[in-house]
């Protein structure tokens, strides 16, 4: 499904240049739970956008579902994006003058869906995710926990096959966190394939590989 | 004291901190002070400032009225003026004047000259002592003793160079001669006359009061009112006297003829006082929309600034203290915006006086005076406090704990903020709109009397005057050959095609109207007689004129004393008094048909409607005589050239000069030149609002460009998720012209509902255009919307450029 050949990122500095990741070459298929952990400056969350075509400063090759990223135009990588990739965030980046059901449209009204069918499918979103109750409450009147629940609702709702997460437990609590892996984990087992950022060991136990970075090599 | 001046410190520091916002609004409010000054000051040099007389306020004006002729105000007649001035009991003293143009000869090549002729009481009245000299005295106006003359202050310089010794010298005017006895002072001018040259004093033969000269209105005439006299008592008083003098002379006055009495300061104004006024509601909107514009930029500021606020009310600033801290700054601002706005006003003041200085009062003393800096001066306070209070009561209001807590983003209060500062943006578009829609007006008035026919063809037209010194050319016969010699001579010229004269000539300023009878047209009970322009002619002046024969035909030279008595007349006339005949050989007679005899004048001729005071004046029924049978001694000649009318000059001149070398010519001009002068109030009033419009346009635009671009600062984080969330750049550069579309939209519907209240006050300036003129009510806010859009499109391009990464990890 994914694969990585000698990716590399750097950025001009001083007189010469700062490697992010360096030569990264990986191999990701369909439905696994993939954890990509490291220090700080490892090059973890880089790595995930580049995986989500967030990044397109990057060098080397890059296939995702049989298509050579590398060699897209910009725009057909937003195109590629909009079809399977879904982002997960650790400060969850809800747009606070939006309720929870506007939230979860988003994604819904970049895809050229009509507005029937987005609510349809918002409104099954909310009952899947236990929160039809707080459909019409604005981000600031949610917990840390239930706005990164909304966060991946968002992430999920126009069913990509590739789910990106970024530390999604850091701002959470031990048990708000543990909702959410548990959350993946039912995602993963449903055939979305999943990479996730983390420090937390136990969060990557909930995953079936662990990649390791350091100074933006893989080390292990 | 300590704590103001360590305030203004901390605000001049700060300023100087922040040039770019510091340039922008001292620049913003410099043009909006600065245009506020300028018309403040011909405000009040026209509306304000006492007119330069002693007592001024007792000053009045009467005139005589006829409201059933578009409320027409004619000076008074010779027999008017010695009736009223006869009320004492209204009037302490009272006189009339006289302009006119004569030739002043024996000093140089011959010239014309502007002379106001003036009553004895003149200048006692008006209470202004001569520079030099003496003024003219009471008993000089009468023959022996009225060959005397005062000279302005202007033409003693010009013509003598301000020679101290001028008393005992000798002026040639008109082939006589007139003793210099006074200089007026350079603050003298003359009520009616713009410019005068010289003052002499007016004689009336016995003949001039004769009761058929009644209605022969030609004087104004200034009086002031006796002691204890209110105008009130004045007006009513001559009500009065009119209606016993309608009795009394029922055969000269019409049924509505009547009296007014109008304070002098009243008079000056009464053009030019709601155009005024309107231009000063202008800008008035542009200084708002100024204001809205750096209370903008402020409070953008001010979500920049509000740690250095939160710390400051850590460390125990009040809420008082740190108000006047943020006012402090304001009114700095505002200052240095009104000292930038006063040397625009001291720019622009002249600039405005040479787009419209001749149709002002000729009184009105124009500057950049002290009323006008006490003006700018409480403008840039109420500035300061208008703009700097709405800032500094939001960074007030800062929740000082999320705004340490946020590194200084200020997060709650911004929400607020961005409220205000749309809100403030809707009202700028509001305000814009209502400018631009009146502009809209304006111009498209202008347009359609730029379209209107006047009759003739202007171009290739010369035009001149030419006065004969009576004392030369005793009689009718002699002028009239004269005058007539002159017009051949200019036929002759080469790079003539035709030429003749005409002593009142369309958009020469002057006109000169008469009553007269229509054979069996029966004047309907209580309304006025036949009435209109009479003017004297060359055979040679319709043709060179381009006036269109429409029926009948031109006068010839057989058309002379003697001969029977005939007039050619417009199509205006016909339309009124022989609507479904054929006009040719219908009668006219000046003569009141009780008179045992009666003098008629048969229509030869039909001619289109020539536009005379403008394009856009009422039209009046208009008559022509020829010269040859009645005489005159000044005439004004229309020359028809092939080649530029004024490159015939020299030529013209040499043709007038051979019949006779001491004759000289004055207000020379072409005719597209006098129409372009007529348009000159209108043009001032389209160009002014206009450019002030066109201001509160790019300041509306800045301040919307100015919100969104702070929107997109603000929103970097939810551009970032939405293209992590697959948007792409067209769906970001959507959202952003939608708020901004959105928000001009809103401006703009309030903007409309606004102008068609406010437009109608503008009733009076439009022409053949109503004050919600669809066209201009929907082109006008598509104008706007364009500009909006361009302003919105810079910000929302720079959107579409966020790089989610960054934006993300921003936060």
């Amino acid at each position: 499904m994914i694969q990585l050949r000698n990716i590399e990122k750097s950025y001009q500095q001083g007189g010469g240049q700062s490697f992010v990741l360096r030569q990264i070459t990986m191999d990701i298929h369909g439905g696994e739970f993939v954890t990509v952990m490291g220090p700080s400056g490892a090059g973890k969350s880089t790595l995930l956008a580049i995986l989500g075509m967030l990044d397109g400063a990057w060098t080397g090759e890059y296939t995702l579902f049989d298509q050579a990223v590398h060699k897209l135009k910009p725009k057909d990588r937003v195109a590629l994006h909009k079809k399977y990739v879904g982002f997960v965030f650790q400060q969850y980046h809800l747009l606070d003058d939006l309720t929870v059901a506007e939230n979860l449209d988003i994604p819904l009204s970049y895809r050229d869906i009509k507005k029937a069918e987005r609510q349809a499918i918002v409104a099954d979103t909310l009952d899947r995710f236990g929160m039809v109750a707080k459909k019409d409450l604005y981000p600031r009147q949610l917990s840390g926990g239930q706005q990164q629940l909304v966060a991946v609702a968002r992430a999920v709702i126009h069913k990509p096959q590739l789910l990106l997460a970024d530390e999604p437990t850091g701002n959470l609590h031990s048990e708000q966190g543990r909702e959410i892996m548990e959350l993946f984990k039912r995602l993963n087992s449903g055939g979305t394939t999943i990479i996730q950022v983390t420090h937390s060991e136990s969060n990557a136990a909930y995953g079936n590989r662990i990649v390791q970075l350091k100074d933006g090599w893989i080390s292990k | 004291m300590e704590t103001l001046f360590a305030d203004l410190r901390y605000a001049i520091r700060s300023l100087r901190n922040s040039p770019g916002f510091t340039v922008v609004a001292v620049l913003t409010l410099g043009l909006g002070i600065g245009a506020n000054a300028a018309i403040f000051s011909v405000v009040n040099g026209v509306l304000l400032a006492p007119l330069p007389y002693r007592d001024p306020g007792q000053l009045v004006t009467v005139n005589h009225f006829y409201p059933s002729l578009n409320n027409l105000r004619a000076p008074v007649s010779v027999p008017g003026f010695r009736d009223y001035s006869a009320r004492t009991d209204l009037f302490s003293s009272a006189a009339v004047e006289n302009g006119r143009n004569m030739n002043l000869t024996g000093s140089g090549d011959p010239e014309r000259v502007s002379v106001t002729q003036v009553t004895g009481q003149f200048f006692p009245l008006l209470g202004v002592a001569p520079a030099l000299g003496r003024a003219l005295q009471p008993d000089e106006s009468q023959p022996g003793k009225n060959h005397v003359a005062v000279l302005s202050w202007g033409f003693w310089r010009r013509k003598f160079g301000g020679d101290r010794n001028v008393l005992d010298q000798h002026l040639v005017l008109d082939n006589e001669s007139y003793q210099i006895v006074g200089v007026m002072p350079p603050t003298f001018q003359d009520f009616f006359s713009r410019r005068t040259d010289v003052f002499t004093p007016l004689y009336f033969e016995p003949a001039a009061f004769a009761d058929n000269r009644r209605t022969n209105e030609f004087l104004p005439f200034i009086g002031r009112l006796a002691p204890g006299v209110t105008l009130e008592r004045a007006q009513s008083a001559m009500h009065a006297l009119a209606a016993q003098l309608r009795t009394q002379y029922a055969a000269q006055y019409s049924p509505d003829w009547d009296l007014t009495v109008t304070a002098l300061s009243d008079d000056a104004a009464q053009n030019v006082r709601s155009g005024l006024l309107i231009l000063l509601g202008a800008v008035a909107l542009v200084l708002l929309i100024a204001c809205a514009n750096v209370a903008n930029l402020q409070l953008a500021r001010s979500a920049a600034r509000a740690r250095d606020v939160a710390v400051r009310v850590a460390l125990g600033a009040s809420p008082r203290r740190l108000m006047r801290l943020l006012l402090t700054e304001s009114f700095v601002l505002a200052l240095a915006g009104g000292g930038l706005g006063i040397l625009l006003a001291v720019w622009g003041v002249p600039a405005l006086l040479t787009l419209n200085g001749d149709h002002l009062p000729a009184t009105a003393h124009i500057a950049v005076s002290l009323p006008v800096l006490g003006f700018a001066l409480a403008v840039s306070l109420a500035t300061g406090f208008l703009f700097g209070l709405a800032p500094a009561l939001q960074m007030a209001r800062t929740d000082l704990h999320e705004t340490l807590k946020e590194g200084g983003r200020g997060a709650v209060s911004q929400r607020g903020s961005l409220t205000l500062r749309r809100g403030l943006v809707v009202s700028t578009v509001a305000l814009a709109l209502t400018l631009l829609v009146g502009a809209g007006l304006l111009i498209r008035s202008f347009s359609r009397i730029l379209g209107v026919d006047p009759g003739f063809r202007p171009d290739h037209l010369l035009t001149f005057s030419i006065s004969l010194p009576r004392a030369k050319y005793a009689n009718d016969t002699v002028r009239t050959q004269a005058l007539e010699r002159i017009a051949d001579a200019l036929a002759a010229t080469p790079g003539v095609v035709a030429a003749g004269g005409t002593t009142v000539i369309p958009f020469g300023g002057s006109w000169s109207t008469s009553s007269f009878n229509v054979e069996g047209f029966q004047v309907p009970v209580n309304a006025p007689g036949p009435w209109g322009d009479v003017r004297l002619v060359t055979p040679g002046f319709l043709p060179a004129m381009g006036a269109r024969l429409v029926a009948g035909r031109q006068f010839t030279d057989a058309d002379r004393a003697g001969a029977a008595a005939v007039c050619i007349v417009d199509e205006e006339m016909v339309r009124r008094y022989w609507p479904h005949t054929d006009p040719i050989g219908k009668r006219i007679t000046f003569n009141n048909l009780t008179d045992s005899a009666v003098t008629w004048i048969q229509v030869v001729g039909v001619v289109g409607h020539m536009a005379h005071e403008g394009l856009d004046a009422p039209r009046r029924v208009q008559v022509y005589f020829p010269l040859a049978q009645t005489g005159n001694a000044n005439l004004v000649y229309a020359v028809r050239t092939s080649g530029p009318p004024l490159a015939a000059l020299s030529a013209a001149r040499n043709a007038v000069r051979s019949v006779d070398p001491d004759l000289p010519l004055a207000a020379t001009t072409d005719m597209e030149q006098m129409i372009d002068g007529s348009l000159g109030a209108r043009r001032f009033a389209m160009l002014l609002l206009g450019g002030f419009a066109l201001l509160a346009m790019i300041l509306a635009s800045v301040g919307l460009y100015g919100v969104m671009s702070y929107t997109v600062t603000q929103r970097a984080r939810e551009m970032g998720v939405r293209l992590a969330l697959g948007a792409d750049t067209g769906d970001v550069l959507g959202l952003v012209l939608k708020q901004g579309v959105n928000l001009t939209l809103v401006g703009v519907v309030i903007g409309i509902g606004a102008a068609a209240l406010l437009t109608r006050v503008m009733k009076t300036m439009l022409y053949d255009v109503g004050t919600t003129d669809p066209l201009t009510f929907v082109t006008i806010p598509f104008v706007l919307l364009a500009v909006a859009l361009l302003a919105t499109y810079l910000p929302a391009r720079r959107a579409t450029r966020t790089d989610p990464i960054v934006a993300l990890r921003a936060e």
